[in-house]
């Protein structure tokens, strides 16, 4: 089965080393993993979706993310209604004669030709990671170059938002230590 | 008024010493030169004792950490020093013990060039620690330290490693040690209770007809031992212990049965086959403790009581969950739970019982001394009231079942990881807290030889231990399993030793050889005559098994009996011994 989980990790060296082995030992397999700054500082937001066949305890993996104490909150949203989106960048060699049949193709998908020379363009969308697949699918008749995809992103819907989770901002510059010894010297 | 400075390598005693640490259990090395240099500074505070392999220096923080409940701590340099600590911080940390482990590390400057004794230590022992840190800067140090020794021993009690270049350690600053509480954003160790799980809990009991108490390592760390018996007497609910609970209930109590599991006595895992209710106490339904998931306890319900909330619902689903401190659930429970006797339960137990003495090894006439009836004579010897450090293998599940401890922190073995050679370190380590307490090493033939080098430390040390070494040739418990399930081909299990009395002799300590069950008190009362380890070699059964055992992935209650006897005190079958 397919899981989703939106990590909160203090953004540190060795922090995604820690998360990843956990999925490794329970033998997940990572299908995508996307992180970036949070709205609280020192805050790392990562998207993990995963793939496994455990249908015994799918718990395990956020309780055993929650133990680590570079952890902050762990988040399954699997089954809470999400918007949950990809950002892909393509590359295509096309003959100079099929450049209109690519331009007038992905106006089907929100994409759009972001960089272009004589016969090579670059595509960029975004979607439902279905939606990419399927914008991918349908360029295969052109050559494809390259293809960078982001992995999925998520977050709880508006009417969901009772599942938000508040962080607070890590300043590590002033986290508890430093600021412990600034409080002791004043 | 400035304050003047000190060096990292200060800063670390200096924090050993804030921490109540006042022993030491390591080996120098380049990389912590400095540090070991700065020592001759703190001799009066801390003593240093010198290993002989960094495993043993772990092993004896962790014996230390066990029997006191404080941190114990470890220190080695990078590189190899380093990786020699795996194996124990593995130890520790599938036991839940607090030890600190302080390693040293290449400047920082040559960090991650391959530098001699480079070792990328902190990601290799990131599985094996419940947390771990890279210093890279001396302002930082004494408040890593302070929160090493806090992860250590908060929560569910772990290892942590704090890995220390040698540059950080020659390198000065004040030195300020916080006093304030220390609050992790991404850790917090402590939960309320909510008031309807207690009531639920109380209501879960009081409807129970036959309920079993699961008594786990959580008892001893939570110093929870009245709280059970009040909870156990109070509702007349029978005790099963975990190896590692072994202890946290006296075994001479009338409710506590005895040890569960793997090599179990029959009615202790026949009463959990057949219990209405299982409270869990501070336990993880380990798979030496459950045997077949599908099939265990099938008709109970659980509560399980646990300080990490990653271990319910892991092995076990339970139908009520209860995170926080044992004790704490307990004090709070136990006001609700009505007083009930439960004789119709108590007269099924002690039917199976009954069955069982029937094949009971100390009811058996031999030629040849037994390893069971060697512990238990060691238990007769000691008058029940001996610190036992046991080594891993047949003699460590014949200690469990033979000896009976009535003190919690009496018992050290390697349960979860099943550390062979864990037991003379720990002994050693455990030593520097139990001064004047007996103490006796209970190792086989084959674990002895694994550690054997911390000897030297233990005679160095001067410590007070007795060595029992319970020899019978082989690698008894993998022989045992290829008795049992790969047609008794021996692969390599038979396993000679040196002469123990000449090496006893050689590490000038007193050396005694027993190989019937009279010999064994007189050598034990000339052991314990002397100041300084002895050592005993008891000459036992070559072939005799730990019974009962679940084999492996088998149903709890399927359990493999010792052959029955006749009235001589002979088998009945002979063939099915051998």
């Amino acid at each position: 089965m397919k899981q989703t989980i939106i990590v909160f990790v203090q953004d540190e060296p060795g922090v995604l080393n820690r998360i990843s082995r956990h999925f490794y030992r329970l033998n997940y397999n990572i299908e995508s993993i996307t992180a970036g700054r949070s709205e609280a500082m020192g805050v790392t937001r990562i998207t993990i979706v995963c793939n496994h066949s455990d249908q015994y305890n799918q718990s395990l993996i956020k309780t055993q993310l929650e133990e680590l104490n570079t952890v902050l909150n762990v988040q399954d949203i699997t089954s809470v209604p999400s918007i949950v989106r990809e950002y892909a960048l393509i590359k295509v060699q096309t003959q100079k004669e099929e450049k209109d049949k690519l331009s007038e193709l992905i106006k089907n998908y929100s994409a759009k030709i972001i960089d272009s020379g004589e016969l090579i363009s670059i595509i960029e969308t975004t979607g439902e990671m279905e939606e990419v697949e399927s914008l991918i699918k349908s360029i295969k008749q052109f050559k494809i170059l390259e293809i960078m995809r982001s992995g999925n992103m998520a977050m709880v819907r508006v009417d969901q938002d009772e599942h938000r989770i508040e962080i607070e901002e890590i300043d590590k510059k002033k986290g508890w230590a430093t600021q412990q010894i600034s409080d002791a010297l004043s | 008024m400035k304050k003047q400075k000190l060096t990292g390598a200060e800063i670390i005693w200096e924090c050993l010493i804030k921490e109540g640490v006042d022993v030491v259990f390591g080996y120098p090395g380049g990389a912590i030169l400095p540090t070991y240099d700065a020592l001759n500074n703190y001799r009066e505070k801390i003593h240093h004792v010198l290993v002989r392999h960094e495993q043993g220096a772990t092993h004896m923080a962790d014996g230390y950490a066990r029997v006191s409940g404080n941190v114990g701590v470890a220190m080695a340099t990078s590189g190899p020093g380093a990786t020699n600590m795996i194996t124990g911080l593995a130890t520790a940390m599938m036991d839940s013990s607090p030890i600190v482990c302080i390693t040293g590390q290449v400047p920082t400057a040559v960090i991650g060039s391959d530098a001699f004794q480079e070792v990328d230590i902190t990601g290799v022992a990131i599985p094996v620690t419940k947390h771990c840190y890279l210093v890279m800067d001396v302002e930082e140090l004494a408040d890593t330290i302070r929160e090493a020794f806090y992860v250590a021993r908060s929560g569910r009690p772990g290892p942590v490693l704090v890995d220390i270049p040698k540059d950080i350690q020659n390198a000065e600053t004040e030195f300020i040690y916080s006093e304030k509480e220390i609050n992790l954003p991404g850790y917090q160790p402590t939960v309320d209770i909510q008031d309807d799980d207690i009531k639920e809990f109380a209501k879960m009991v009081n409807e129970a007809k036959k309920p079993v108490i699961l008594a786990g390592h959580g008892i001893l760390l939570s110093e929870a031992s009245k709280e059970t018996l009040e909870l156990a007497e109070k509702a007349s609910i029978p005790i099963a212990t975990t190896l590692l609970g072994i202890g946290g209930v006296p075994d001479s109590h009338p409710l506590v049965l005895g040890m569960m599991g793997m090599h179990g006595e029959t009615w202790v895992n026949n009463a959990i086959q057949n219990a209405d209710l299982l409270i869990a106490c501070g336990m993880r339904f380990d798979d030496r403790v459950t045997g077949n998931l599908k099939t265990y306890s099938p008709n109970s319900k659980k509560i399980h009581i646990d300080i990490d909330p990653s271990e319910i619902n892991k092995n076990i689903k339970v139908d009520l969950a209860i995170q926080g401190d044992l004790g704490n659930v307990l004090r709070h429970v136990n006001p609700f739970i009505n007083s009930a006797k439960k004789t119709e339960w108590f007269n099924i137990i002690s039917g199976w019982n009954k069955e069982s003495q029937q094949r009971d090894v100390l009811n058996i006439k031999t030629d040849a001394l037994l390893g069971a009836q060697a512990i238990r004579k060691i238990w007769e010897g000691t008058k029940g009231n001996a610190l036992i450090i046991t080594d891993v293998g047949q003699h460590q599940m014949l200690e469990a079942q033979y000896y009976e401890h009535d003190d919690p922190r009496t018992l050290l073995t390697s349960g979860g990881l099943g550390t062979m050679g864990f037991s003379l370190p720990a002994a050693i380590g455990a030593s520097f807290y139990e001064k004047d307490r007996d103490i006796w090493v209970i190792v086989g033939d084959g674990s002895f030889q694994m550690m054997l080098m911390e000897l030297a430390t233990a005679v160095q040390e001067g410590v007070n231990i007795n060595i029992a070494i319970i020899n019978n040739g082989y690698l008894g418990m993998v022989r045992q399993w290829q008795q049992m399930f790969y047609d008794a081909r021996y692969a390599e299990t038979p396993i000679s030793s040196p002469d123990f009395l000449k090496l006893a002799e050689a590490y000038g300590i007193n050396g005694y050889r027993v190989k019937s069950l009279d010999e064994i008190i007189p050598a034990m009362n000339k052991a314990n005559k002397i100041t300084g380890p002895t050592l005993i070699e008891f000459i036992v059964e070559e072939h005799d098994m730990v019974y009962p055992m679940v084999p492996a992935g088998a149903n709890l209650n399927d359990m493999i009996q010792r052959p029955l006897f006749n009235e001589n005190g002979q088998y009945k079958k002979k063939e099915k011994v051998l």
